[in-house]
């Protein structure tokens, strides 16, 4: 038989018990359906995972604090250490000084270290609107993303602001405010007098995230503003190191080592997001092994259909070999027959995740991702459904093995002679 | 017939014995036959006696235990299973009592069949199927479904499923052992009408005394030898 005839006869044959060969379908959809909507959580969770990050945080940057803090060891309070007191809020974090930045810059692929500041000024204004602001600094080499503009240039008075500004300043979109001149006021702590005007350059806007980042300025600018705050006194209690490159695992674990025989504890970026998915891939796994069990549950029901169509169709087998069918034409047929059941279950179970992805991500961004743009939390990669789809189609095809082999072994003549 | 025709099948001595041991059970004990070229020849016995066994030996759809069987000089049992599917595809067609029409498929697709199998396209093999149906007086009944149909013409369509391919030799099975005695005879006379005119060589496996004494040469089978 030509190919064609093979599909086209698997077909035919399929539909002619119709309920039975739903039934055996969607016990493949079930699992073909839950293996999509994983895949998908996943995929949309690591999206949004980075999405977020790179607004905040950059691959190239370990964030590096003293490990006696109670940040590193939870429930435990610190002693007093010259040079070391804590920075205010919570976690009695001890501070850290130009010498910690001295030590950490030695470290194996540290190219630079800065004290991780934070800016509150008074307020940034645009036009005659004066809105609340809080800054950050930009490292050299940084890769946090912007969605429109650039990155400012380390020597330049730039400042890169987050997503909502775009809204709060009057404008459709962030293009539109490129170039655009804004202030930042400050004022001295210890002295309320001494004030000043910093004019800055919009460069760009940074991804919407479900939290308002910082607005980067570039790193030296940073120390400027914050040494006119405190009278060139600023406490931090957080060193950024920036490395040369974003540093592979093994790397991680290496700079990590040796901040922490220093001493110090590190956060890197792979730190961060591990955090993040950590939680997420235990649901993705138990999700998955569920797939999995109800996917080896609609194997069986395959062996058990065709088994069943072998033994109704015996009399058929024997007049097909009769007219000169060979054995592995009949085993073809009802592989070919097992790959269309698989086919079905994958394409349907597919088809429904990605229906149901697309109703579930339109209430999603009118509900909890309100606002923040562009998130969606089911992603479907084509090249993952295609592989859902053709994983069924190969379940299938070991799953069509037994039924297949029994019928091509049949003796047509015994088969012919059944009632 | 002319004597001088050539021999088409040649039978030596074939044994064919199921099971083993005391189980054994010997169902041909050395049959001998040969079959020329437009011969007909019908094979009488008791249900049980062998008949059917030495027909499927002939037919190439099982081997003899010992024995040879030649086709025009070339022996089946030097043929792999694929090999012998092929001939059976090319060069035999198959009659059944049961006519085993596939109720699910039309006339047409029935007929289609052996050369859906041999992997012929589908003009082709419609424009053959409509003329085998044609050849047993169906052609008004190429859409409908096979269930459709009454005893004699179901078995007509199979007729034309045997024809389709072009075959030599046409091997039926009690061709006429679910019709009533009308149907029957105008089977018979279809089947006799084959051989006069086109030369397909006609074995018929039967009870029938009508349809035994149609074809030019009857043997009786008893106990797995030839009367």
């Amino acid at each position: 038989m030509k190919p064609v005839d093979y599909i086209t006869t698997a077909q035919t044959n399929l539909g002619r018990s119709k309920a039975r060969t739903i039934l055996t379908v969607f016990a493949i959809v079930i699992g073909t359906f839950t293996l999509a909507m994983t895949t998908a959580f996943g995929q949309g969770v690591q999206q949004i995972i980075n999405l977020q990050l790179q607004a905040y945080t950059s691959p190239n940057l370990v964030f590096v604090t003293v490990a006696s803090g109670s940040q590193s060891t939870p429930g435990t309070i610190p002693p007093y250490q010259p040079g070391r007191q804590t920075t205010g809020g919570e976690g009695h974090q001890p501070s850290m000084n130009q010498h910690d930045i001295d030590v950490i810059k030695t470290m194996p692929y540290v190219s630079a270290a800065y004290p991780n500041l934070r800016v509150s000024a008074d307020y940034i204004q645009y036009g005659a609107g004066k809105y609340l602001i809080s800054l950050a600094g930009l490292y050299p080499g940084s890769q946090v993303s912007p969605v429109s503009g650039s990155l400012p240039d380390q020597n330049s008075s730039g400042i890169i602001l987050p997503y909502p500004y775009i809204q709060t300043f009057g404008a459709s979109s962030g293009e539109e405010l490129l170039g655009k001149t804004v202030t930042v006021h400050l004022t001295n702590q210890a002295d309320p007098n001494k004030q000043e005007d910093v004019k800055m350059a919009i460069t760009g806007f940074l991804a919407d995230t479900v939290h308002t980042p910082d607005a980067f300025i570039p790193v030296n600018n940073l120390t400027t503003l914050a040494d006119f705050q405190s009278n060139n006194k600023p406490v931090y209690s957080e060193v950024a190191a920036v490395t040369s490159q974003p540093l592979s695992t093994g790397q991680d674990q290496a700079l990590k080592n040796a901040l922490s025989a220093h001493g110090y504890s590190g956060l890197s970026y792979l730190d961060t997001q591990n955090n993040f998915r950590r939680p997420l891939q235990i649901v993705k796994y138990g999700l998955s092994g569920f797939a999995g069990v109800a996917l080896l549950a609609a194997a069986i029901g395959i062996v058990n259909t065709l088994l069943m169509a072998v033994f109704e169709r015996t009399q058929e087998i024997g007049l097909l070999k009769a007219l000169g069918m060979r054995r592995r034409g009949i085993f073809t047929l009802f592989i070919a027959e097992a790959l269309a059941i698989g086919f079905w279950g994958g394409v349907i179970g597919v088809g429904l995740a990605v229906i149901f992805g697309r109703v579930a991500n339109n209430i999603l961004v009118h509900g909890i991702f309100r606002g923040v743009a562009d998130t969606h939390l089911l992603v479907f990669p084509i090249a993952y459904m295609a592989a859902i789809i053709g994983g069924a189609m190969l379940l299938g095809v070991i799953a069509g093995t037994l039924p297949a082999l029994r019928a091509s072994r049949l003796d047509p003549i015994e088969a012919l002679r059944r009632e | 017939m002319p004597d001088q025709a050539e021999v088409f099948l040649e039978a030596q001595s074939l044994h064919k014995t199921y099971g083993r041991g005391a189980a054994a059970f010997e169902a041909l004990k050395g049959v001998s036959l040969s079959i020329k070229e437009g011969d007909s020849l019908a094979i009488l016995g008791k249900s049980g006696s062998g008949k059917s066994t030495l027909m499927h030996l002939l037919a190439g759809l099982d081997q003899p235990t010992t024995g040879s069987i030649c086709y025009q000089g070339e022996s089946l049992s030097n043929m792999n299973e694929g090999q012998l599917s092929e001939f059976r595809n090319h060069n035999v067609g198959f009659i059944f009592q049961q006519f085993f029409l596939q109720p699910t498929l039309t006339v047409l697709e029935n007929v289609i069949l052996p050369l859906k199998i041999a992997g012929e396209s589908g003009e082709y093999r419609e424009k053959q199927a409509k003329d085998a149906l044609s050849k047993v007086g169906l052609s008004d009944k190429v859409k409908n479904r096979a269930t459709d149909l009454s005893g004699g013409q179901k078995q007509r369509v199979a007729i034309a499923r045997a024809l389709v391919g072009n075959p030599k030799i046409l091997f039926a099975d009690e061709p006429t052992g679910n019709l009533d005695t009308e149907t029957a005879s105008e089977v018979i006379e279809l089947l006799q009408s084959l051989n006069h005119q086109a030369g397909i060589i006609l074995v018929v496996v039967t009870h029938d005394p009508d349809l035994a004494k149609q074809c030019r040469r009857q043997i009786h089978i008893k106990d797995g030898t030839v009367q």
